[in-house]
């Protein structure tokens, strides 16, 4: 059953035309009602196993591709700053230049550590990119975050 | 950061020399960790939702030594031994002299420190963190320890002037154009009325 569903069985069971290969004695089992109701939900299964697997259209892939060097430089620089206490000295490191590098694809990426984990020099990082200055009424860093994750909402950059 | 990590940040800290005391935290850094407020991230320049107690904005460090005479630490000593009647702050140096971190005394006679927006840690001495991140230590100031009721207070004076700092941040941003055009269109029908 396996053999026929890999060969494009969907496509068949409407018409119930079988690949060439499939011999006689398949093609009658599955000419059974039950049996292809039940290939249909092996079918299933299996798709949703392999989804991963699915090639993904151009944008898809570039997205994916954004996202992976955006954590990976935020890994490097995470663990060479995150001890220093001033935001001169955290926004300095290449990969943090790095990412106001990547631009407005960055944006949606940075705003999602905002909104896990608001350290000061993301809200340099965003004012850099965008070239503006949203939180300038907080007092504290939260109001700050909030207010960034506000224009992020706004903007279409994050979801709601 | 994991107590390994910190161990290779810092080459001067063995493991039996510190410990971990707090879970990472991004809204305070090692400033105000010292100052003794865990609410804000202190430092000079900047946005307006960093808290500075003076109004210079410099990054030099009198103007970090003038902040914390500010909150009473206005004697400077050579000493980083505990004196039970002492609280004392340590401030770091880089090699640009440009002030990179502080440590504050605690009562069994180590010392505190925030590392950037991570964790606190307890540490037997102020060497243990000298190296090429921190630099060197450059100053200690000192404030005579207050018992606790003056402890109180001191600690209400503190809050109302990290609050007093932020009113003041609250009445300096921009109004926003909305409120000035409304102002102003009040101003004009009055300035109509008399006129007629």
């Amino acid at each position: 059953m396996k053999r026929i569903i890999a060969k494009g069985f969907p496509c068949s069971l409407k018409g119930r035309h079988f690949p060439t290969d499939v011999s006689n004695w398949e093609r009658r089992l599955f000419q059974r009602d039950d049996v292809a109701s039940l290939a249909t939900q092996l079918y299933f299964i299996e798709s949703q196993q392999t989804e991963h697997l699915k090639p993904k259209s151009k944008q898809e892939f570039e997205a994916e591709e954004t996202k992976q060097e955006f954590q990976t430089l935020v890994k490097v620089w995470t663990k060479a700053t995150s001890r220093f206490s001033f935001v001169r000295q955290q926004i300095v490191h290449p990969s943090f230049l790095r990412i106001i590098g990547m631009g407005e694809k960055a944006l949606p990426l940075i705003l999602e550590e905002v909104k896990e984990r608001p350290i000061p020099s993301w809200f340099t990082a965003l004012e850099a990119i965008s070239g503006k200055d949203v939180a300038s009424d907080a007092t504290n860093i939260g109001e700050a975050a909030q207010c960034w994750i506000r224009w992020g909402q706004n903007e279409g950059y994050l979801k709601s | 950061m994991t107590e390994d990590e910190i161990e290779q940040c810092f080459p001067n800290l063995r493991r039996d020399d510190f410990k971990i005391t707090s879970p990472t935290d991004v809204n305070y850094n090692c400033i105000a960790w010292a100052g003794g407020d865990t609410k804000n991230w202190w430092q000079p320049s900047g946005a307006k939702y960093y808290v500075w107690l003076r109004d210079d904005k410099s990054e030099s460090l009198e103007n970090y030594i003038e902040n914390f005479k500010l909150l009473g630490y206005s004697e400077e000593t050579e000493s980083r031994d505990y004196e039970p009647e002492f609280e004392k702050v340590a401030l770091y140096i880089d090699a640009d002299g440009l002030p990179s971190h502080a440590a504050k005394q605690k009562d069994n006679g180590f010392w505190t420190s925030k590392l950037g927006w991570s964790e606190d840690i307890e540490h037997r001495t102020l060497e243990c963190l000298e190296g090429d991140d921190y630099g060197v230590v450059k100053v200690i100031l000192k404030r005579r320890r207050k018992g606790k009721e003056e402890a109180d207070i001191s600690k209400t004076k503190a809050s109302e002037q990290i609050k007093n700092f932020k009113n003041l941040a609250r009445n300096t941003v921009n109004v926003p154009k909305k409120e000035v055009d409304a102002v102003k269109g009040q101003t004009k029908k009055k300035t109509n009325k008399t006129d007629k």
